[in-house]
């Protein structure tokens, strides 16, 4: 059984207490989950300019919380290509980055600089 | 009337460009073309259960010269009811290569931004303007003080794509599309190149809000008008994509409802 976007944000980031423990991908800890079923996946938490990020995936959806604060996905999105996992912003559109890090810096960058608001 | 180089002009010529945009810019039409290209990079543009793109009503997608090149002609529209005759200059970037950095556009456009104003840029006939800008949270426009502009550090101007790839486009008409094999594609990547090498309004969905934009695209329009003469008005698909890529789609977020991509082949004339 697959969760939703909206089941995956309440169990795996905004309910999520520890760090330390969310950093790691827990195996089958999901209640009635299938021994076939995919562990949740880990959160990348760093900072970037004093802003606290949060970045998982749900399968190649690339899930983003910036200060707590979960993006639309338009802020951040994925596409594959030619088997390459790409990351996408509606925001920044003129680019693709195969580092979600990388274009996450970007985008904080960006919106230091008032080009947008997340 | 042809469309000129900005580096073609004459004083006066440029004069009357600028006092075109300034006065579209005063009246609130300006901002208006603004918010239309943003609209439609925010509106996906996929097939049922489409993968593999981010394909939106005016880019990665084949759509992407038409949507631009009736763009532009709205845009002269309105700048001739200012000024009579006038229309949007091309940017040939394609000739700025390495040392774009210095090249005589910034002596016309202003330069690049200042660091210690948050790269807002103090020189230029447009200095002055604000921008439209967009709140990824709340989904709506918010205003901001001036236009900015952050050059890369690094990297030249993209030459011309070449003319010899014979297909307009190609399946899966997208980001996905090979660039050796459509036309579209290629000169889309050259594009994104301009965008992000000058850096800071040009590299958001709000990108028009600096004037700039529009002469980039001119010689996007351009370059594309080169293709046509070889190769002829000819586009593809006629259908298979998303609603607004094929042939006889309308194009939504344009003044011009009726607009297909079959309504805009015939090439406006360049100087």
């Amino acid at each position: 059984m697959k969760r939703t976007r909206r089941q995956f944000l309440a169990a795996g980031l905004a309910g999520a207490g520890a760090a330390a423990a969310a950093a790691l991908p827990v195996a089958g800890a999901r209640s009635g989950g299938s021994a076939s079923a995919a562990p949740p996946p880990a959160v990348d938490r760093f900072v970037h300019r004093g802003r606290q990020i949060a970045l998982s995936h749900m399968g190649d959806t690339p899930l983003l919380q910036v200060d707590g604060r979960t993006m639309p996905p338009h802020v951040l999105s994925s596409i594959r290509v030619g088997g390459q996992l790409r990351y996408t912003s509606h925001l920044l559109p003129f680019r693709d980055e195969p580092d979600a890090r990388r274009l996450v810096r970007e985008l904080i960058d960006g919106e230091e600089l008032d080009l947008f608001r997340l | 009337m042809a469309r000129p180089s900005l580096y073609a002009l004459t004083s006066i010529q440029w004069n009357d460009v600028v006092r075109a945009l300034n006065g579209i810019k005063s009246s609130g039409v300006y901002d208006a073309f603004t918010r239309r290209h943003n609209q439609a990079m925010m509106a996906p543009t996929l097939l049922p259960g489409e993968t593999g793109t981010q394909r939106n009503v005016a880019h990665r997608g084949p759509a992407f010269l038409p949507w631009h090149r009736q763009g532009l002609a709205e845009l002269d529209e309105e700048m001739q009811r200012v000024v009579p005759g006038v229309r949007i200059p091309y940017w040939p970037w394609h000739a700025d290569g390495s040392g774009w950095r210095s090249a005589r556009v910034w002596t016309l456009v202003g330069g690049n931004g200042d660091s210690r104003q948050s790269y807002r840029i103090t020189t230029g006939p447009f200095r002055s303007w604000t921008s439209v800008l967009w709140s990824a949270s709340s989904g709506t426009f918010y205003s901001r003080a001036g236009i900015k502009r952050q050059f890369a550090s690094s990297g030249a101007m993209p030459g011309a794509p070449s003319m010899a790839v014979a297909n307009y486009d190609v399946s899966p008409w997208s980001e996905g599309s090979s660039a050796s094999q459509s036309f579209r594609r290629a000169l889309e990547n050259n594009h994104n190149t301009v965008h992000n090498l000058v850096g800071g309004d040009m590299t958001s969905g709000t990108s028009p809000n600096d004037p700039l934009f529009w002469m980039h695209h001119a010689n996007v329009d351009r370059l594309w008008a080169v293709w046509e003469e070889r190769w002829g008005a000819v586009y593809q698909p006629v259908s298979g994509c998303a609603p607004g890529h094929n042939l006889d789609d309308a194009m939504r977020f344009l003044v011009a409802a009726a607009a297909t991509p079959a309504s805009v082949l015939t090439p406006p004339a360049y100087l």
